[in-house]
């Protein structure tokens, strides 16, 4: 069959790229000697869009610790509060009001501490004196202080900006970050002999930072260069996630680890006797949660300095070295042609929307510790210990494992241990994982059938899944699998995690040991009077996160590093030879990583999920939705058909319908799948459990919710999604509660009551808070997200600029909403932060790209006659009403036309056939930022190596455009008669000339490919 | 008068130069005088020449400085400390922190301890008789300094120091003889050292201990000054009338015993 132009994608690759600049190095783990002081501080700023510092408040603490780690005690021996600069003469008032304050208040301190002399005064210093008698005294060594202390803070980056005077970009190993001078005078100059502080925001949670190298001064650049000393710069919100796998606010942190936290909010921006309380509570809390999570930290018997334990997997791989193991790339000399080949097969997770805008009913069941239990199938323990692991060519091998296997033999233990390896297929309609542009420049993973005519590398579970889900055997060309040796590495040793549980990681599982000791932690601790069950908790949670953080994420870690000049880079791709390239941000593994497994685990991941599809359709069943380790079938107690539009079954009145299985169906399914259970049965009876149960709304990948209908015509959601909607800052009322008991947010739930109701009654009137403006939070994070602000910037004093880190919202604007004569493109309003939607509508606006110009008022009045500065933005209610109908582009309606906006029912696998591939890198962690509209260039968050394979151009564009002539065409393009030659002749075109002869394809009447060449006479022998 | 050393003395002034300059002790360049340099950085005791300081803080930074070598002592000798060092720490804060709220909030020159200044270990020093003579003699010419300034009212103790700085080896002989032939230790012997230690204690959880930032009650602060009140009480009582005369009776006769056996 003849494709349709639009099966032809772009299809993209990750590859692997090695770097002769950045050669691999062993990494050291030194540890600094026992620090014995901290500075705490938190600042509190104005409301506008400077968010210029106030004042703040500060408490420095001395350290106390013995082997226990309930010995770590923090005591505060000093205190005080620090104002801005320019107060004094800018609001002498205020200043005024807070120097009575320190007369007329002592510090909170123990008096009775005897190490050193505690100080009963609450002191009062400038933002400068803080930064010279405090910040650098106490956190950077110098003459009469050898020994730094910890700086603290909660949300580090945005308070460090508030006490610096000038930013510039950071260079060299934090280039895309900011440099600031805290230590200079309040005009900007800095102090001579003190370093900058450099921030380079990794995400959300996580920032690099450190001191500066101090410069030399230009008269004695002869001098060889000073020795560095990056700090004990702390921030708390990144210990807490590294701790807890989880994103915390101050309070919620506080709560987490029972820590007395913030006091009730008072007006910000103003300089109150409320607010100076709150300030310093605010301190106190950071204070005793520094305290309670240094504890925590302790506790586990790794080398990792605090200050540098950026997420789980930092307290992972710590585990990992703790266990003497070494990472597989340190110890192996593995080809680089191998390790493109096995990025070109690394995906994500599955997840998909199989049946669309229908309620059904459902019971949604979940993998146990998905990765994990792969990893322990496959035996990736053994390739992470032994002392040596051989990539070895087996095509043969891997051939004949692919034509033997069968979904029984999938239910038996050993089949797994033979999944570790990846080959590569000529794909003729295998089901396969696409990473594709299925609407322009929108990029996902969908499993698929794929064409092309170049060979395309997948792991061997997903090539096992292919035959499953399509029946045909993939054909490998070649392929290659993990042989681990025998014996494992001799640096082996146990391990206490968290100074309770003991693993031997030379004779037991890793992953299994942690998972087991999870259960049976989770076990003890509900069979524990309330009183005993916190340790237990504590326990279960914190292997948790150890098991989520080792069991994938470490072996894929690629690091990218942005960087001010270009590097050409050797680029391993799918094909043999590789090609370099010049990229400005070349990426590096990260210390334990090892693509061969980490592809591995995903595609294990994704062929459990292609199990249970299979075992659910092979009974006339079907599937909603699916999300890396879940999976929602469609069931009711008894069974039977369910009307649904393209369904495969017929009711007795004819209209097309679901299969619904009986309960008792899906739990012969559970039972099936626990032939594959690895673990102790006593602990973990399952490992494919019930999650939810009831009706399912889904729209797309990863948007669904399970609910259940009340008897009032009320529906109950049970498990929403947030999915889409994280970016939009919560319009409920800041004094009204926000979240549910168990955590989920108030106006999520809301959408999807309203989602699940409007589809039975469009009708159904929108939530309260719907006719507010959807406002979404901006931070300034990096020099890229900095630019727009530039103008705004010019020829301010640093007090009156938009500073790194500050908070902004933003509204998204009508597009028939713009004022009259600005240009859309250079038109974005901004505002200082406010998470109280009552004020959003009464604010002055600023246009990011014109601070100087006026300010504008919005409305959500479509119809609001035009008047000067009057913008109109959308409502929550537009977006719910866009957010109901998101397609999922990745698949097709039952007629195969791409999914639309209106699209119900069933969906189909769309045919995939490979228009040009794109090498890409690993993606920015930057979604926050593109999702505010602040990254502008996608190279920002993307690194594309090289676009090849033209087999679409060769066989439909170019034969459409043969009765044109090559001047004709070449006008058409606008580009000289040479540039299309050299394409006809086999050149390949820029992206741009592509998507011009695309367009005059598509402008013409027909669409005439060349016809497929006939095949070869036979021949006689 | 800390250490022992012989070498490389220097005159320490345990209230700053700027505060008390006629106040001054013999110790050592390092690590004593280090010591007790730094230390007066961690109390806060200022000690610029150009800042304008009351005279209340003036004396307080003498009584807090005199506090100080009471520790480095004590530090360098806990097995024969009358009172342990972390005791003597908190009641020279007490004391500080209690004049200082007694004195105008607003005053020039006020000073505060600095919690930043690092902590300093102490290396414990051996003495032999002769040095601690010596250190005898020094610390009872230090007191003689200090009292007319600390307690001019207490005219009787200058003879006193004198008498013992004059004859300091007897005086020690007689703390050992008393020790030995009451076959108690010398914390034991020298009671009134316990009411001291007692009443001090009480001080510094009155003061310090009642909730750190909170407005402590007059009645509390009342009780401070009586409990000084009556340490002061003790000292003079005791010290002043009968334990010097006693150590006085048998240091005559140690003398005189030594002596015969020397014959």
């Amino acid at each position: 069959m003849t494709p349709h132009m639009s099966s032809y994608l772009p299809v993209a690759v990750r590859v692997w790229t090695v770097d002769p600049n950045r050669p691999r190095k062993k990494k050291r783990h030194l540890l600094s000697p026992e620090i014995r002081h901290v500075l705490v501080f938190d600042t509190e700023t104005t409301v506008d869009p400077t968010q210029r510092l106030l004042f703040g408040a500060f408490r420095y603490c001395r350290v106390d610790q013995d082997r226990d780690p309930n010995g770590f005690t923090v005591t505060t021996v000093a205190e005080g509060l620090i104002y801005a600069d320019d107060l004094p003469d800018r609001d002498p008032a205020r200043y005024r009001l807070l120097v009575d304050y320190a007369a007329s208040h002592k510090a909170h301190v123990d008096l009775l501490y005897e190490d050193v002399e505690p100080s009963w005064q609450l002191h009062l210093v400038s933002r400068t004196e803080f930064a010279r008698g405090w910040l650098f005294h106490v956190g950077y060594p110098h003459n009469q202080r050898r020994d730094p202390a910890t700086v603290v803070a909660f949300n580090m980056p945005f308070d460090l900006s508030r006490i610096s005077v000038g930013v510039s970009d950071a260079r060299d190993d934090m280039y895309g970050g900011f440099s600031l001078t805290v230590f200079g005078d309040p005009d900007g100059t800095r102090d001579a002999w003190k370093p900058r502080i450099a921030i380079k925001n990794l995400d959300s949670k996580r920032a690099l930072k450190k001191f500066r190298r101090l410069e030399r001064p230009k008269e004695r650049k002869e001098l060889p260069p000073w020795k560095s000393h990056a700090g004990h710069l702390l921030d708390l919100r990144t210990l807490v996630f590294a701790l807890t796998g989880k994103s915390h606010s101050l309070d919620t942190a506080c709560n987490a680890y029972d820590v007395p936290g913030k006091s009730a909010p008072p007006a910000f921006g103003e300089v109150t006797e409320d607010a100076i309380d709150y300030c310093r509570q605010d301190v106190a809390a950071t204070t005793g949660l520094y305290e309670v999570a240094m504890r925590d930290f302790y506790r586990h018997p790794i080398r990792l300095q605090p200050t540098i334990a950026y997420s789980p997997a930092s307290v992972g791989k710590a585990y990992l070295r703790a266990m003497g193991v070494a990472p597989r790339l340190d110890l192996d000399t593995v080809d680089p042609k191998l390790l493109g080949y096995v990025m070109a097969a690394f995906y994500g997770g599955r997840a998909e929307v199989h049946i669309r805008k229908t309620p059904l009913p459902v019971q949604q069941l979940d993998f146990t510790s998905m990765y994990p239990t792969v990893d322990v199938l496959m035996g990736a323990w053994d390739i992470v210990t032994a002392a040596k692991v051989d990539i070895v060519e087996a095509t043969g091998d891997v051939q004949e494992f692919l034509d033997s296997v069968t979904v029984d033999a999938l239910y038996c233990r050993s089949t797994w241990r033979r999944m570790l390896g990846f080959g590569a297929i000529i794909p003729d309609g295998d089901v396969v994982p696409i990473r594709a542009a299925y609407r322009e420049n929108d990029w996902s993973i969908g499993v698929n059938h794929l064409h092309s005519d170049r060979p395309s590398w997948y792991t061997i579970p997903d090539l096992v899944a292919s035959k499953i889900l399509t029946g045909k055997t993939p054909t490998a060309t070649q392929a290659y699998r993990l042989t681990p040796s025998d014996d494992p590495q001799p640096t082996l040793r146990t391990v206490r995690l968290r100074g309770q549980v003991e693993v031997d990681p030379a004779r037991e599982d890793f992953f299994a040991v942690v998972v087991q000791q999870r259960q049976a932690a989770k076990r003890e601790a509900e069979q524990a009077t309330d009183g005993d069950a916190a340790p237990h908790f504590e326990l279960a949670a914190t292997l948790k996160v150890l098991v989520n953080s080792t069991g994938y994420g470490i072996f894929a870690e690629m690091i990218r590093h942005e960087q001010a000049e270009t590097s050409r880079v050797a680029v391993h791709g799918p094909g043999p030879d590789p090609y370099e390239k010049p990229v400005g941000a070349p990426e590096t593994p990260g210390e334990c990583s090892y693509p061969p497994l980490a592809a591995c685990i995903t595609g294990a991941a994704r062929l459990m999920l292609a199990m249970l599809e299979v075992a659910v359709t092979s009974q006339g069943g079907s599937w909603v939705m699916c999300d890396t380790d879940s999976m929602a079938i469609i069931a009711t107690q008894t069974g039977g058909l369910h009307p649904c539009r393209g369904g495969d079954h017929v009711t007795s009145t004819g209209e097309a319908a679901v299969l619904a299985l009986s309960l008792a169906q899906v739990s012969d399914i559970q039972t099936r799948f626990n032939l594959l259970n690895p673990y102790d049965p006593d602990l973990i009876p399952s490992v494919l459990h019930n999650e939810a149960e009831g009706l399912i709304q889904a729209i797309s990948a990863k948007r669904y919710a399970i609910y259940r209908p009340d008897d009032d015509g009320t529906v109950q959601v049970v498990k929403p999604s947030a999915h889409g909607l994280g970016h939009l800052l919560d319009p409920i009322t800041h004094n009204r509660p926000r979240r549910k008991a168990d955590g989920r947010l108030i106006w999520v739930d809301d959408v999807w009551e309203w989602v699940i109701r409007a589809h039975e009654n469009p009708e159904t009137p929108l939530p309260g808070w719907a006719g507010l403006p959807a406002m979404a939070r901006v931070t300034i994070t990096s020099t890229t997200t900095a630019k727009p602000f530039t103008r705004w910037n010019q020829g301010k004093r640093w007090a009156d600029q938009v500073k790194p880190f500050n908070f902004l919202i933003t509204p998204t604007i009508d597009p028939a909403g713009y004022p009259e004569g600005v240009d859309p493109g250079r038109f974005r309003l901004v505002a200082p932060f406010s998470n109280d939607p009552s004020q959003w509508l009464a604010r002055d606006w600023y246009n990011l790209y014109d601070p100087a110009g006026p300010t504008y008022r919005i409305t959500t009045d479509s119809h609001a006659p035009q008047a000067c500065g009057l913008v109109t933005v959308k409502t929550y209610g537009d977006v719910l009403r866009q957010y109901q109908n998101h397609p999922e582009h990745k698949f097709a309606d039952a007629a195969g036309t791409p999914c639309g906006y209106h699209t119900a029912g069933v969906l189909r696998r769309r045919r995939v056939d490979v228009r040009r591939i794109h090498h890409i890198g690993k993606e920015a962690n930057r979604i926050d930022d593109v999702a505010a509209g602040l990254v502008a260039e996608p190279g920002d968050v993307l690194i594309t190596y090289h676009q090849t394979d033209d087999a679409y151009l060769r066989r439909v564009i170019l034969p459409a455009l043969n009765h044109l002539g090559g001047r004709e065409l070449a006008k058409h393009c606008g580009v000289d008669r040479r540039t299309i030659d050299r394409v006809r002749a086999g050149g390949s075109p820029s992206d741009r000339l592509l998507k011009a002869l695309e367009r005059i394809v598509q402008s013409a009447t027909t669409l005439k490919p060349r016809p497929d060449p006939p095949p070869p006479a036979a021949t006689e022998p | 008068m800390t250490c022992g050393r012989r070498a490389e003395i220097e005159l320490h002034h345990p209230a700053g130069r700027s505060n008390h300059p006629e106040i001054v002790v013999p110790v050592c360049i390092r690590p004593c005088h280090d010591t007790l340099t730094r230390w007066q950085y961690a109390a806060g005791i200022e000690l610029r020449a150009d800042v304008d300081v009351t005279r209340g803080d003036k004396d307080r930074a003498l009584l807090v400085g005199t506090m100080h070598l009471l520790l480095l002592i004590s530090l360098r000798q806990p097995e024969t400390a009358l009172v342990p060092g972390w005791l003597i720490r908190l009641i020279t804060r007490a004391m500080s922190l209690l004049i200082d709220e007694q004195l105008p909030p607003g005053r020039p020159g006020r000073w505060f301890p600095d919690a930043t200044v690092p902590p300093l270990a102490v290396a414990e020093a051996r003495f032999d008789v002769e040095t601690q003579a010596e250190r005898f003699r020094e610390f009872a010419l230090f007191a003689a300094q200090v009292i007319p300034v600390m307690a001019p009212q207490r005219t009787t103790w200058a003879p006193i120091l004198h008498a013992l700085a004059d004859e300091p080896v007897w005086v020690i002989e007689a703390v050992n003889r008393i020790a030995a032939t009451e076959g108690r230790t010398r914390d034991g012997s020298l009671d009134w050292l316990r009411v001291f230690g007692t009443a001090m204690h009480r001080i510094v959880v009155v003061v310090l201990g009642t909730g750190a930032g909170e407005e402590r009650d007059q009645r509390a602060l009342d009780d401070a000054w009586q409990l000084i009140d009556s340490v002061d009480y003790v000292l003079s009582a005791h010290v002043g009338r009968i334990r010097l005369d006693r150590l006085h009776e048998v240091a005559a006769r140690s003398k005189a015993a030594l002596d015969g056996e020397a014959r």
